[in-house]
């Protein structure tokens, strides 16, 4: 091998992470895989689910679903199975895909717990979402996701890592603001996961 | 897909490619990760789309680019066809500059000749 003169071709600030990239690799077919984030915004969720429903609700129950919603697709999008490389063809999205079948299981068990919460919330909500029985719904919805993250700490490490626990921040905190009557989403607070 | 591959590909595979400003790669389990909040974009990378990514400096065209992997990972041959269609598919994400067709140098330029 001679990284010396690939790194030579490469702009000096870069050099010390090109290294990183060439240790202990071998040669594999280039692979970029591109995930668009388009139309995942709660905005575009509700208005699928339009069809479904012409039930009216409150800003905050509103709000309440789409933190749900971003939670399932928190789990189901990045856990939708896949090739154990990312050599195939058609790699599914980044996410919990690296992980053995085992790791996958708990992280997404321990989302589906805050989901299910969320759920439940939404439903003692009725319609309005901030009386005291919904509001504890959701705040034990926001336990689980920070015993997601001790989780993600135990289990994982790097950049996937990084990425799961600032979702799950973005939801805490999401639904901190909800317990508080803040209601108001403009959509892009809510961070959602993949889909090809 | 219609944006012009014909002059995609002329201005990628002619010219020194060169990357985008301002990437963020992220290190992931077996691979690398790039998110663009401008174009609400997510690009999952290998090792090697990575290299070739970073290669692409505007100091190298697509054949050296091919030849320093050959060095490196001491392949028979330079991966020409892999590099040409990956530098193809990053130009197409917005991860290689549309570079201005300009003055392409010949391949065998030296580099005083590059200066002038």
């Amino acid at each position: 091998m001679a990284p010396e003169e690939t790194l030579g071709s490469a702009d000096p600030n870069r050099r010390d992470f090109l290294k990183k990239v060439l240790a202990g690799t071998t040669f594999a077919a280039p692979v970029l895989a591109t995930f668009s984030m388009e139309g995942l915004s709660p905005e575009a969720a509700w208005a699928q689910a339009g069809n479904c429903s012409n039930m009216t609700t409150s800003e905050c129950c509103r709000f309440a679903a789409e933190i749900t919603i971003a939670i399932a697709q928190l789990g189901a999008g990045c856990c939708s199975g896949g090739p154990a490389a990312p050599t195939a063809p058609t790699p599914t999205p980044p996410g919990f895909f690296f992980l053995p079948p085992e790791i996958q299981a708990l992280l997404v068990g321990q989302l589906g717990k805050a989901q299910t919460l969320m759920a439940e919330g939404l439903d003692k909500g009725n319609g309005d979402c901030t009386n005291p029985p919904a509001r504890e719904k959701f705040k034990k919805a926001s336990k689980e996701l920070s015993k997601f993250e001790t989780l993600v700490d135990e289990l994982c490490a790097g950049g996937i890592a990084d990425f799961l626990k600032g979702q799950a921040d973005l939801l805490i905190r999401a639904i901190g603001d909800l317990v508080n009557g803040v209601c108001a989403s403009d959509g892009s607070r809510l961070l959602l996961c993949f889909r090809t | 897909m219609s944006r012009g591959k014909h002059k995609t590909t002329d201005i990628v595979l002619t010219q020194r490619p060169r990357h985008v400003d301002g990437l963020d790669i992220n290190p992931v389990e077996d691979g690398f990760m790039i998110y663009r909040p401008d174009t609400d974009r997510v690009h999952y990378l290998n090792h090697t789309a990575v290299l070739i990514l970073e290669l692409s400096n505007g100091r190298n065209t697509p054949a050296r680019i091919a030849t320093l992997l050959k060095n490196a990972y001491g392949l028979p041959e330079a991966p020409e066809h892999d590099v040409n269609e990956t530098l193809l598919k990053m130009a197409d994400e917005g991860l290689i500059r549309r570079a201005s067709p300009g003055r392409p140098l010949p391949r065998n330029a030296t580099r005083t000749q590059r200066r002038r």
